[in-house]
């Protein structure tokens, strides 16, 4: 894609990582062959196993194909380019810990208040410097959703401890 | 008969609440268009749940057609001004426009887009309006095996034709199809690929899938790659004197032609299996830097460079749509989650779409002419108010596209577990842009596999297993011959080059990107 937003650098991935990632991807499409047998009947094509069943035995070809393109492309030393490094590990670290809480506080603390902390969190984990402006921007966005979603759409979010 | 019908949708639409939903969905659509990263189709999954209430479907789809056409006009303003193309159709667009807009011309680029998108989307929506009917009486005489064949196409021809890498589009593809029969077989009830867990016997829900997939996959790709910051806008000087609808007249004699030739390989690119707008914007842009009157200048800033893809982008909306009513086939990721929208009202798009929902039908058809018309008017007036959306800071951006995402999968289906299974798959959706990987063919395989399989195991049960009724009827063998076409179609240079004797570098075409 053409350069978007300012970005970093990106480099491709790491010759490792590709490779792991490849075998990840045949062992998954082992674990769907296993899955697709394993299903009750007989393997005719009207049945419910033979979908499945192809499905994986599809994607193990695909797997081997990808897994032997990398390691050639590995072993010639040639750098793929369409692949991404993976960066800014501790933030990417904060924002997943950051989306499970939101989950697990949003009927707990109700729908704004869990929503205005995880927007700030996000925000902060996300690159932002102006922790003042995201509290009130977070607390507008969450207190206006909340509004016209259970006010205005009649869909309900959990109320949670604050008096709304 | 059709003008009656066509007269009956201006009807519906013409009331004031449905005119109100119209302006919405266009400001809207525009409003997410402009904000880079979010295309068309995570637009509508976001904005699902906002249509549950509504008592009539019309408003609801009249709603998602202002938001289609809003964020294909909105994605041109990022591509011209920012260069940051919001979705893969507008990459062709962002080319010479950004160069355009660089140059000082902004304005011209910005006109030629939005004018030539509504002479384009008029023109189109006027050959749906004409081919919709008697297609939809010849889509009836389909079967199961024709429908086979037709899913078939539509997968192979979204994977090879788009994006980079035949295996790795193929693996998307086996992904969604396996995402997809996730849950209790329709047919026998059986549990497959659940783990014999309850929580996904009722399957992996289309929005929370593409919810994933686009909106939490790409803000934590963004992450990844550090997108934290708005790239430099393109100045916007004022109108030149002298200038009709900020074009001169020049400018306008140069991009009539181009609107014209865009919007011809568009609507047959949309009507046809093919993965969407992608290819006939590269087409449209290929042929203008060929052959048009402004060929040198391209790489400049070419006019016929925007005119050409912006009327072809536009233009294969209204063809992605045929395929849609009458079959029930999406071709794109946006029309499969129309699909699902279609779904929610408890509608089925297909042949009997337009006997048992025939005012619906052409409420819809009638909205893409009146948006089409409120968009022009709205979009370049309002230039001023898009340039601000561009300008909102990144991290504020994309931790309210996490809060909306949340949301909409949560208002769905109400289960934070579905929460968890969204963010779950927007990890896998971070894996998935990481390696290169196109995220089309997962949501459409995902969609379309339970109903190639379906379709399968009806023509083989009608057949007694006997898998020659795929080639012996003209149709399905005809389909089938388009599929393994458009597979080997990349790699006609290379398979050329091998004919003759020769080893080349050049291994395949490669048409746009990905989502």
């Amino acid at each position: 894609m053409t350069s978007p937003d300012v970005e970093e650098g990106t480099r491709p991935a790491a010759s490792w990582a590709q490779l792991v990632f490849a075998a990840v991807i045949l062992l998954l499409g082992v674990l769907v062959l296993t899955q697709g047998l394993g299903v009750r009947g007989d393997l005719s094509p009207q049945g419910p196993r033979f979908f499945p069943t192809a499905l994986g035995v599809l994607w193990l070809v695909l797997g081997v194909l990808y897994l032997a393109s990398r390691i050639r492309a590995v072993a010639s030393g040639t750098p793929d380019e369409s692949t991404e490094r993976l960066a800014h590990v501790k933030r990417l670290a904060v924002l997943a810990v950051l989306l499970v809480a939101y989950v697990y506080v949003l009927y707990p603390l109700g729908y704004v208040l869990s929503t205005a902390l995880f927007f700030v969190g996000a925000a902060a984990a996300l690159g932002s410097g102006h922790h003042r402006r995201d509290v009130v921007v977070g607390v507008l966005l969450s207190l206006a959703v909340y509004l016209v979603f259970s006010r205005m759409l009649g869909i309900s979010l959990p109320p949670g401890v604050l008096p709304l | 008969m059709i003008l009656d019908d066509l007269l009956g949708g201006f009807v519906t639409v013409l009331t004031p609440a449905n005119l109100l939903f119209a302006a919405l969905g266009v400001t809207l659509g525009t409003l997410v268009g402009v904000l880079p990263g979010i295309g068309p189709a995570v637009t509508i999954a976001l904005l699902l749940p906002v249509t549950f209430r509504m008592d009539e479907p019309a408003g609801a789809f009249i709603l998602f057609a202002g938001i289609y056409y809003g964020a294909m006009y909105g994605g041109s303003t990022t591509s011209i001004l920012l260069n940051t193309p919001g979705e893969s159709a507008s990459v062709a667009t962002a080319m010479e426009g950004h160069l355009m807009a660089k140059a000082g011309r902004a304005r011209q680029a910005l006109a030629t887009a939005a004018i030539g998108s509504f002479v384009a989307g008029t023109i189109s929506t006027l050959l749906l309006t004409v081919v919709a009917v008697p297609l939809g009486r010849l889509a009836s005489t389909v079967t199961a095996a024709d429908y086979a064949a037709l899913m078939v196409l539509s997968l192979v021809s979204v994977t090879a034709l788009v994006g980079r890498s035949m295996v790795r589009g193929l693996l998307s593809l086996a992904l969604g199809m396996t995402i997809g029969i996730i849950g209790l077989d329709a047919l026998s009830g059986q549990p497959r690929l659940t783990f014999g867990q309850p929580v996904l016997f009722d399957g992996i829900d289309e929005v929370t899938l593409i919810i994933g997939l686009y909106a939490i996959g790409e803000t934590l790709y963004v992450l990844v790659k550090g997108r934290t910051r708005p790239g430099r806008l393109a100045e916007l000087p004022p109108p030149e004197k002298g200038s009709i609808g900020w074009m001169s007249r020049a400018e306008w004699r140069r991009s009539w032609a181009p609107w014209l030739r865009g919007a011809s390989f568009g609507f047959p690119f949309g009507v046809l299996p093919s993965g969407g707008a992608e290819l006939p914007t590269f087409l449209s842009y290929s042929y203008e830097k060929r052959y048009s009157r402004g060929r040198d200048e391209f790489g400049k800033g070419a006019i016929e460079g925007v005119a050409g893809p912006e009327a072809a982008n536009n233009a294969s909306f209204s063809g992605v749509l045929v395929p849609l009513l009458t079959l029930g086939l999406p071709t794109s990721a946006t029309a499969a989650v129309l699909i699902a929208a279609f779904q929610i009202f408890n509608l089925q798009p297909g042949p009997q779409l337009f006997d048992t929902s025939s005012d619906l039908v052409w409420a819809l058809i009638a909205s893409l002419y009146i948006g089409n018309v409120m968009l022009l008017a709205l979009n370049l007036p309002l230039i001023r108010v898009w340039v601000k959306v561009l300008q909102i800071p990144r991290p504020v951006l994309y931790a309210g596209i996490l809060v909306f995402a949340t949301l909409g999968v949560f208002s769905v289906s109400g289960n934070p577990i579905d929460i968890l299974i969204a963010y779950g798959i927007g990890a896998i959706g971070l894996a998935l842009r990481m390696y290169g990987f196109p995220i089309a063919p997962v949501i459409l395989g995902a969609i379309l596999g339970p109903n190639l399989e379906s379709q399968l195991r009806r023509a083989l049960t009608a057949s007694n297993g006997d898998w020659s009724v795929f080639v012996t009827r003209p149709l399905s063998a005809i389909i089938l011959v388009l599929a393994l076409a458009a597979f080997l179609l990349p790699h006609l240079p290379w398979l050329l080059a091998r004919a003759r004797g020769r080893r080349t570098e050049v291994t395949r075409l490669a048409v746009g990107d990905e989502d």
